[in-house]
């Protein structure tokens, strides 16, 4: 197991290298000279020779990754150019709400999916199934922002139900913070419950017509036994996978979700950053989100493996 | 790992069998109702000066938020601009964009994974690791980042969704050129001296030209998503141009106007659902074997 | 084998394939081909023999350099083509080509069969439209085709069609030398003795020098000048084909003769079933391969290292106890 891990580890050592040059080299292909955007076009060339030596601009662009590399190893993403704010500050800050948003998106979308996916599979071809079957084919072509407005517009604005966006701490007020939480929670989750409940439903539909069910069938055990001491084990192996695979989407659905409701999170920080023009904090949580994702992957793989006894590792 | 040798169906297939995947693609339902749902979009897009009633940006200051009527069928927006005609102009600038970015990801992602899969070795390696990288950006995020540094125009939305969905083409076509490059005709014109880039597009490239158009159609549905979503978070074309992610966004500061929330949402909707049942129905006729 | 300088000439040639094992991630080595040697003159035919996995495809690749060696020489006329940059192989590509066993994945379901024979001679640059014209139609004639055949894709024709399309392909551009691996194996019985007369028929008349790759000494016996024998990545005997049928100094060449159907009706031969499977590449026994299924086996068959040893002017053994087991 902890040659597993490792061999995962160090296996994630070039893709952070090529993910870490990427967000480097995005600022790259800005247009402009960051040297001018600084000091504005009054700078004499002296102080714009000396800026460059101080930003390393006058070095090759290998170079300049690796300085800039070096001091983000050390935590230091530099500071926001319009609050002057220490990025790494901003990032304290910013994880717990994308971290939160990502947690309850991900029992949203397992509350929902699972529980449709092992009902499709048990009512084979009929109506539970079609439904469910319909509902998850849609949520395949259901655009996280518009999963949100439609929310949006039946409970905040219909119903009146719920807050319609903003932020309050969870330790501040648990309970408006859930329900400032609910909405978001379920623009993410909702079209992630969609892709969870058709790899439920057909990985069911494959471990309930294996002999080992009819055994245990055979043997008396209940129905209720079977299907969740023996099949829902075996069937939510697959699920753990695809489940894995989404997370990047889902991150990208917090992304919209955080700006629809005013969350301030990093995917808001990255849309925050791109409108005013403050790349070093865009920098710094695209790169807290691939890890994130790089990270839950891992995650994935191990869970795989413990769930899964037949890979052996 | 042993790697997995893929079964490409594409294999024996002779050119005569077209007309077999056609007729086969006739018999499957979701595969038509998905093709005439696209057809409906792509003409609305292409005839919307022909039906649209009004001018997209024509303002009628005596409707604003009015909603759907005998004279504005879908409604007006916060200015008073016809719905319905707002919606078939801006399919112009979605259906657009997606076939731009897929036609880069395709055209980029088949070279790459070509070039990985017959060159094997460490510039297999190496251009896989680079695509594996790109690949732990999570979509939408990545693809706003490079609008952000390129600026938010029509051709830069293309790019920026090309880029994004080409590691996925890079994977698909270099997984099945390992198969197919192992196909004793593509030994034979390495025997007879051919060159690399001849071996790629003339032996490994008609083989698997067909899963990759398969799959062109199914990222669509996921191109059609990630263009509307840069368009609702405001990096989009810019305005007046309409686009449906746009509408959408103005949604958000009416959301008592529920026509503005909900029909360019279909239109997003049901456009993005008509490409992956295409995508399913060729997929099914040709009997292709991708996983999405 | 010959007083002139052999065609191809093949030295310690060795082929290790790299495998990364499901089971625990460890990587595994298969000697696929094991310090082979042998020489190949003009106008001769060798015929490599051994069941699947004696690595007898594997050196039929080699030597074409479709797969590059891991060590050991390949000289085509002199140079060794083991060592060339691909550019500089071009040239050589023209001399030396292929048939393969295959007749159905050997042709690109997407080309035209003319434009697969003609494909050489574009690379090659050998002429212009309308001589490649000429020449593809002048082969089809020459492999027992029609001309106007050219114009159709490969799902049009059998099996045996395919592989006699597969030889004008390989025709086409003029080679001296021609590998072909196993090419009538994939065949109908009735059709393998057109095929073979075909390709022998051209050989003769081209003065083409051959390395014929087969399980089946029957059809060997047929075309064959030399006969090598493969097991588990060695060659086991090797000889003229003369030699080798008739006094055969192997105790494998004698189980794989018992084996082939014979034409001499009541020859008083017993037959000899090996035993057990072939053993795994990757954990090959010591010293002599094969004494894991020779009935001939001793205790110093695991020790004594595999050599061959010269039993006449025309051929070897690598049996140490040869000399015993055929006295």
């Amino acid at each position: 197991m902890l040659t597993f891990i490792l061999r995962r580890l160090a296996f994630l050592v070039p893709m952070l290298l090529v993910v870490t040059f990427v967000i480097f080299a995005l600022i790259l292909l800005l247009p402009g000279d960051p040297v001018f955007a600084i000091l504005g076009d009054a700078a004499t060339p002296a102080q714009i020779a000396e800026l460059r030596q101080k930003l390393h601009l006058d070095q090759p662009i290998i170079v300049q990754y690796l300085v800039w590399l070096k001091s983000v190893l050390t935590g230091d993403f530099g500071r926001s150019l319009r609050t002057s704010e220490l990025v790494s500050d901003m990032l304290l800050t910013r994880i717990p709400v994308t971290v939160e948003l990502s947690l309850l998106s991900l029992v949203v979308s397992c509350a929902v999916g699972i529980p449709a996916g092992v009902i499709a599979a048990v009512r084979r071809n009929q109506w539970p199934d079609l439904v469910f079957s319909t509902a998850s084919l849609a949520g395949i072509a259901m655009p996280y922002f518009w999963t949100g407005i439609l929310l949006m517009m039946l409970f905040s604005v219909h119903l009146r139900w719920l807050p319609p966006s903003g932020y309050i701490p969870l330790f501040q007020d648990p309970l408006m913070s859930l329900k400032l939480m609910i909405m978001p929670a379920l623009t993410v989750g909702l079209p992630l419950s969609a892709v969870i409940m058709r790899q439920t439903r057909n990985s069911m539909v494959q471990v309930l017509s294996q002999d080992y069910i009819r055994t245990a069938e055979a043997r008396g055990v209940s129905p209720m036994g079977v299907l969740f001491l023996h099949a829902l084990r075996n069937a939510l192996i697959p699920v753990v996978t695809v489940i894995g695979l989404q997370i990047g989407s889902l991150i990208g659905g917090s992304v919209v979700a955080e700006t629809m409701f005013s969350l301030p999170g990093l995917g808001r920080m990255v849309i925050e950053g791109i409108f005013q023009r403050d790349f070093a904090p865009v920098q710094a949580a695209m790169l807290i989100i691939v890890i994130g994702v790089l990270l839950a992957n891992l995650l994935t793989d191990l869970s795989y493996a413990v769930l899964d006894k037949r890979v052996k590792i | 790992m042993t790697s997995i040798v893929q079964e490409t169906s594409a294999r024996r297939r002779p050119i005569s069998q077209l007309g077999l995947a056609a007729r086969r693609f006739r018999q499957h339902t979701l595969g038509k109702i998905g093709l005439a749902i696209m057809l409906v979009a792509i003409a609305g897009a292409v005839m919307a000066p022909l039906v649209a009633p009004y001018n997209p940006e024509a303002i009628d200051y005596a409707s604003i938020l009015s909603p759907p009527s005998s004279t504005y069928l879908l409604g007006t927006d916060e200015i008073g601009r016809d719905l319905l005609s707002r919606l078939l102009y801006g399919g112009q600038v979605s259906l657009a964009i997606v076939a731009g970015a897929i036609s880069i990801a395709l055209v980029a992602g088949s070279v790459i994974g070509l070039t990985a899969g017959v060159l094997g070795g460490r510039i297999d390696d190496v251009i896989m690791r680079v695509m594996d990288g790109l690949l732990a950006f999570p979509m939408l995020i990545f693809a706003l980042a490079i609008v952000a540094v390129l600026g938010p125009n029509l051709a830069n939305a293309m790019i920026a969704i090309g880029v994004v969905n080409t590691p996925e083409f890079a994977r698909l076509v270099r997984g099945q050129t390992l198969s197919i490059r192992e196909q004793e005709f593509v030994q034979a014109a390495t025997a007879l001296g051919a060159s690399v880039p001849r071996i790629m597009f003339k032996h490994i490239w008609p083989s698997l030209a067909g899963n990759v158009v398969v799959y062109a159609a199914l990222r669509a549905c996921s191109a059609l998503i990630t263009e509307s979503s840069l368009a609702f978070l405001g990096l989009g074309v810019s305005p007046p141009t309409p686009t449906w992610g746009q509408m959408l966004s103005t949604a958000l500061q009416y959301p008592e106007a529920w026509w503005i929330g909900v029909f360019p949402g279909l239109a997003i909707f049901f456009t993005a659902l008509s490409f992956n049942f295409v995508g399913d129905g060729i997929r099914d006729a040709m009997d292709a074997k991708i996983n999405t | 084998m010959t007083a002139l300088r052999p065609l191809v000439q093949v030295e310690g040639l060795t082929k290790t394939f790299l495998s990364r094992g499901a089971v625990g991630g460890r990587v595994q080595t298969t000697k696929a081909v094991s310090n082979v040697s042998f020489a190949i003159g003009r106008s001769e035919n060798l015929a490599l023999v051994g069941e699947s996995g004696s690595g007898k495809t594997t050196t039929g690749r080699l030597l074409l350099r479709l797969l590059d060696a891991t060590s050991g020489m390949v000289r085509f006329d002199g140079t060794d083509i083991a060592a060339l940059s691909r550019s500089a192989l071009r040239p050589f590509r023209r001399r030396m080509q292929i048939v393969f066993q295959d007749p159905y994945s050997s042709l690109n379901p997407y080309l035209r069969v003319g434009d697969a024979v003609e494909e050489g001679l574009i690379i090659h640059g050998i002429g212009n439209a309308g001589q490649r014209r000429d020449r593809v139609a002048e082969l089809f004639e020459l492999v027992g085709l029609r001309a106007h055949q050219a114009e159709r894709f490969p799902h049009e024709f059998s099996g045996g069609q395919r592989q006699r399309i597969g030889i004008a392909r390989a025709l086409a551009v003029n080679p001296e030398f021609i590998v072909a691996d196993e090419p009538v194996s994939a065949l109908d019985v009735s059709v393998q003795a057109q095929i073979l007369n075909l390709l022998e028929e051209l050989r003769r008349k081209l003065g083409l020098a051959m390395l014929f790759i087969a399980h089946d000494l029957a059809v060997v016996r047929y075309v064959a000048t030399h006969v090598g024998v493969m097991y588990l990545g060695h060659i086991v005997e090797m000889a003229t084909a003369d030699r080798l049928f008739e006094a055969t100094r192997h105790p494998y060449t004698e189980a794989l003769l018992s084996a082939a159907p014979r034409l001499e009706l009541g020859h008083g031969a017993e037959r000899i079933v090996l035993s057990g499977d072939i053993p795994s590449p990757i954990d090959p026994p010591s010293g002599c391969p094969f004494r894991t299924r020779c009935r001939h086996a001793r205790t110093e068959c695991a020790d004594a290292p595999m050599t061959l040893e010269a039993v006449g002017p025309d051929q070897v053994t690598a049996c140490i106890r040869y000399r015993e087991i055929y006295s």
